[in-house]
C-alpha cells in the first residue's frame, strides 16, 4: 500500500465532513425536484397524448390546433414560458410557486411528447387502423386497444429521454422561488461560499436520479415488448 | 314487397363513384347481393375492385351513389358509420392482425369493446369461432407464431364473432403461399354453406366457380358484366371479359 503524504487524513476527514455537511442541505430539496417532475412530467404525457393523437381524426381544425399548439410551446425558451406563467398567468389566476411551476415545464414538455406520441402512432401500419375501424371501432377504441399499445414499444425509448430533460430542467424552477435541489445548491453557496464541492454534489444528486430513472424506463421497454416485434436489443 | 324487405341482410349497392384525385377508381358500379348469396367480384389489377369493396362498408365514401347493407343505409353523411361496420365483416388480403394479443384476444377484442360483452362472454364466443376454423389449439398464440394461413383463419374467425349480417373478402388468399390457399378457401366454403352473405374479391377462379351464385367482371371502374360463373367464364358477352377470362382460366 502506498503511504499517505503527510495531512491527507486530515484532509479526507475534513472533505467528507463537508461532504456530509453539504448533503444535509441538500437532500431535503430532493423530493421537491421528484415531485415537480412527476407532476410536470405526468401533466406533459397526458396533454401530449391528447395533442399527439388529434391529427389522427383527420379533420384539419384538430390537425390545425395540434399543430399550432406543438410549434409555439416548441419555439419559447421554458425559461420565458415559467416567466410567464408565474409572473404573468399567476398574478391573474393567483399560481402558487409549485402550481406555476409544474404548469410550465407540463406544458412545455407536452409539446414534445406530442411529437413522439404522433410519430409513435404514425409508425403503426394504416392496416391496423383499418382493421380496427371495418370491425365497428371508433378512432378512440382503435387509438386505446389497438393503435397505443403497438405504439407505446416506439415511444418508450424518446419518452424516457424527455423525461431524463423534465428532471433536468426542474433545475429552471429555482428561478422563482421553488426550493428544489439546484436552489438549495444555491443558498447553500451563499451562506458557507462554498462553490466546487457544492456544485459537484448538486450535480452527483441529478446523475443519481437519472441513472434511476434510466433503470426505470429500461424495465418499461421490456414490459411493453411485443412479440415478434424483436426487442432492440433488451431481452425478454 | 321490394327485393330489400325480404333480405334485409342483402346489400344493395347503386351508382356508386369514388375518385382519388383524376382518377375515377370506381365509376358508376350498381350490384344487388340477396341474402345468403355469394357475389364474387374478378378483373385484371387496377379495376376498382378493392375501392368497390372498401365503400361496401365505408372504408372508402362514395363520391356518388349510395348503398344499402347489413339494413342500413351508408352514405356520405351518415353518422353512425362504426355501428354499421360492426355488422359487416371484412377480410383483408394481408390479415391485419393486432399483433400485440393472442389469437384469443385478437377474436375477442372487438366483441368487448364495440359488442359490450363481458370478457368471460368474449373469450367464450372467441374460442367457439377460433374453433371452427380449426385453431381450437392456437388460442393462445400471437400472430407472430402462426403460419399465413392460420393469420387469416384468425382473421375470418376475428369477422365473425361480430356474427356479422355480410362478409366481404378482398383477395383473401392472394398473400398466402400455395400450400396455405386450400385451408383458408376451405373455411370460407364452409361459411357459404352456412348461408353467410357474401362478396369475394379473389383471382381463384375455381374456388369462385364453385361457390360464387354469380360473378361481377370489373375493368377500368366500371361493372363491365355479370351473370353465373359458368355463363362468364365460358361464354361471356362483354369483349374485355372475353379477353380477360381467355387469359386467366
Ligand atoms: N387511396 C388511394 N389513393 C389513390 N389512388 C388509389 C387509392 N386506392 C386505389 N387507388 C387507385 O384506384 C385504382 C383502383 O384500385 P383498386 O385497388 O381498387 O384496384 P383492384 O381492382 O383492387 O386491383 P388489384 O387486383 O391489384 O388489387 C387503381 O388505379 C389504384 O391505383
Ligand atoms: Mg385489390
Amino acid at each position: 500500500m502506498l503511504p499517505l503524504p503527510g495531512g491527507s487524513i486530515e484532509f479526507l476527514a475534513k472533505q467528507g465532513a463537508l461532504a456530509l455537511h453539504i448533503l444535509k442541505f441538500l437532500l431535503p430539496a430532493v423530493p421537491v425536484t421528484i415531485g415537480i417532475t412527476l407532476a410536470s412530467f405526468a401533466l406533459a404525457l397526458v396533454l401530449g397524448c391528447i395533442v399527439g393523437i388529434l391529427p389522427v381524426f383527420r379533420n384539419k381544425w384538430l390537425t390545425g390546433i395540434s399543430r399550432v399548439y406543438v410549434d409555439t410551446l416548441r419555439g419559447v425558451p421554458l425559461l420565458v414560458q415559467i416567466f410567464f406563467i408565474y409572473f404573468g398567468l399567476g398574478k391573474v389566476l393567483d399560481l402558487g410557486q409549485f402550481a406555476a411551476g409544474v404548469t410550465a415545464v407540463g406544458i412545455c414538455y407536452s409539446a414534445y411528447l406530442a411529437e413522439i406520441f404522433r410519430a409513435g402512432v404514425l409508425s403503426i401500419a394504416h392496416g391496423q387502423h383499418e382493421a380496427a375501424a371495418a370491425l365497428g371501432m371508433s378512432p378512440l377504441q382503435a387509438m386505446r386497444h389497438v393503435i397505443l399499445p403497438q405504439a407505446t414499444r416506439t415511444i418508450i425509448p424518446p419518452a424516457a429521454n424527455e423525461f431524463i430533460a423534465c428532471l433536468k430542467d426542474s433545475s429552471l424552477v429555482s428561478i422563482i422561488g421553488l426550493r428544489e435541489v439546484t436552489r438549495a445548491g444555491r443558498e447553500y453557496y451563499s451562506q458557507f461560499f462554498v462553490d466546487f464541492q457544492t456544485w459537484l454534489l448538486v450535480g452527483l444528486i441529478y446523475l443519481a436520479m437519472t441513472l434511476a430513472l434510466t433503470r426505470l424506463t429500461r424495465s418499461l421497454e421490456r414490459r411493453f415488448a411485443v412479440k415478434g416485434f424483436g426487442t432492440g436489443g433488451l431481452r425478454h | 314487397m321490394t327485393a330489400l324487405d325480404q333480405h334485409a341482410t342483402a346489400v344493395v349497392a347503386s351508382g356508386v363513384t369514388k375518385r382519388f384525385g383524376d382518377l375515377i377508381a370506381v365509376n358508376e358500379v350498381s350490384l344487388t347481393v340477396a341474402g345468403s348469396e355469394v357475389v364474387a367480384l374478378v378483373g385484371p389489377s387496377g379495376s376498382g375492385k378493392s375501392t368497390f369493396l372498401r365503400c361496401l362498408n365505408g372504408l372508402e365514401i362514395p363520391d356518388e351513389g349510395t348503398i344499402d347493407i347489413a339494413g342500413a343505409r351508408l352514405d356520405t353523411e351518415h353518422r353512425d358509420i362504426h355501428a354499421i361496420r360492426a355488422n359487416v365483416g371484412m377480410v383483408f388480403q394481408q390479415f391485419n392482425l393486432f399483433p400485440h394479443l393472442t389469437a384469443l384476444e385478437n377474436v375477442a377484442l372487438a366483441p368487448q369493446i364495440v359488442r359490450k360483452l363481458n370478457k368471460a362472454q368474449a373469450h367464450e364466443r372467441a374460442t367457439e369461432q377460433l374453433r371452427r376454423v380449426g385453431l381450437g389449439d392456437k388460442l393462445n398464440a400471437h400472430p407472430a407464431e402462426l403460419s399465413g394461413g392460420q393469420q387469416q383463419r384468425v382473421a375470418i374467425a376475428r369477422s365473425l364473432a361480430m356474427e356479422p349480417k355480410v362478409m366481404l373478402f378482398d383477395e383473401p388468399t392472394s398473400a398466402l403461399d400455395s400450400e396455405m390457399i386450400g385451408e383458408v378457401l376451405a373455411v370460407m366454403r364452409d361459411l357459404a354453406q352456412s348461408g353467410m352473405t357474401m362478396v369475394v374479391v379473389s383471382h381463384e377462379l375455381d374456388f369462385v366457380r364453385e361457390v360464387a351464385s354469380r360473378v361481377a367482371f370489373m375493368a377500368g371502374g366500371r361493372l363491365l358484366e355479370w351473370g353465373t360463373p359458368q355463363k362468364l367464364f365460358d361464354d361471356p358477352t362483354n369483349p374485355r371479359a372475353r379477353e380477360f377470362f381467355q387469359k386467366v382460366l
